[in-house]
């Protein structure tokens, strides 16, 4: 079962020192954030239907790199899993791994969400 | 420094521009290394920060491109990468970058590391200007070994230890030629046949 310790869902100081401990840039990124992976999700979501393998691992990879960066640590490990699958042209397994992706992110997501409300 | 952010992505290059932009430095981005590769052609930096993983063109071939150019003056290339594996250290390193800066990163060190880059592009710049000056030195000394100090009335030639030498004997000594005594026909005209003439003349009063 993934995670749910808030802490792994959104790592907060991370977030402040991508920021500079700015909060208008904070507010910027998140919005980046959002706008940016809820167009690539799509992408990966269809590579991996279509296992489109070395497609999907590619998006995965940019998706880790954001989450991590915004210190969305779960969704950072759950979208790197994908892309080691997609790097390895590993399938078994990969429906439940892109899903935990998805619902990581989602959760982040909503976390961030109620950050910059 | 001039500095040249490549990164595909919004959230990590926007994280790049404000820190580094934020100690002072000019700032230029990129979205790819296409992109960045065709605004190195027109744009002078000092500083290459790029992630590896791009579409179009990656940070790996925009390194080989950059340390390929023979005419461009030094640039400090900085890969900033989530790969931090000694593979990619090796790999990145093999293809030009001086650094690496793993993501995420804290500001302090991405502080540090421009702050060693600054030493490299300086020292750098000290070096390519010392060259240019033996360069021009050296071409000055080259100009003046091939100027010749003729004496303009016996045309004795001075040599490098300052001893006056016959013409004949320097061109021998130093151009391995040796000298035919001819009489060309300007001076047949001038000296000789005056002289002949007056032989004549001589010849025909006695």
């Amino acid at each position: 079962m993934p995670t749910e310790d808030p802490e792994t869902v959104l790592n907060l100081r991370r977030l402040e020192e991508s920021a500079g401990g700015d909060r208008s840039l904070m507010l910027e990124l998140i919005s980046l954030y959002l706008a940016d992976s809820d167009a690539k999700l799509p992408g990966l979501l269809a590579a991996a239907d279509e296992t489109e393998l070395h497609r999907m691992g590619r998006v995965a990879h940019g998706l880790k790199g954001s989450s991590a960066a915004m210190g969305c640590e779960e969704a950072a490990r759950a979208f790197r899993v994908v892309e080691e699958m997609g790097r390895a042209g590993e399938t078994h397994g990969l429906d439940g791994a892109v899903r935990d992706a998805q619902a990581a992110w989602r959760r982040a997501c909503e976390r961030l969400r109620s950050l910059a409300a | 420094m001039r500095i040249l952010i490549v990164d595909d992505d919004p959230v990590a290059r926007r994280i790049l521009e404000d820190a580094v932009g934020g100690l002072g430095h000019t700032v230029h981005v990129a979205h790819d290394g296409r992109e960045a590769w065709d605004l190195l052609s027109h744009e002078p930096v000092d500083v290459l920060m790029t992630d590896w993983v791009m579409p179009e063109m990656d940070g790996l071939e925009l390194c080989q491109r950059v340390r390929a150019r023979t005419d461009a003056p030094f640039m400090y290339v900085m890969l900033v990468t989530e790969r931090s594996t000694t593979d990619d250290v090796v790999d990145g390193i093999m293809a030009g970058a001086n650094d690496f800066l793993t993501k995420p990163y804290e500001r302090a060190e991405l502080r540090a590391r421009l702050h060693a880059a600054q030493r490299v592009v300086e020292l750098e710049r000290s070096l390519a200007e010392r060259v240019h000056e033996l360069e021009s030195a050296l071409s000055e000394v080259a100009t003046l070994r091939r100027l010749l100090p003729i004496c303009m009335y016996c045309h004795s030639i001075r040599n490098e230890k300052q001893v006056w030498d016959e013409i004949e004997e320097y061109l021998r000594d130093h151009a391995n030629a040796d000298c035919t005594h001819s009489i060309c026909p300007t001076c047949y005209d001038h000296r000789v046949r005056p002289m002949l003439d007056e032989m004549k003349s001589e010849q025909k009063a006695s």
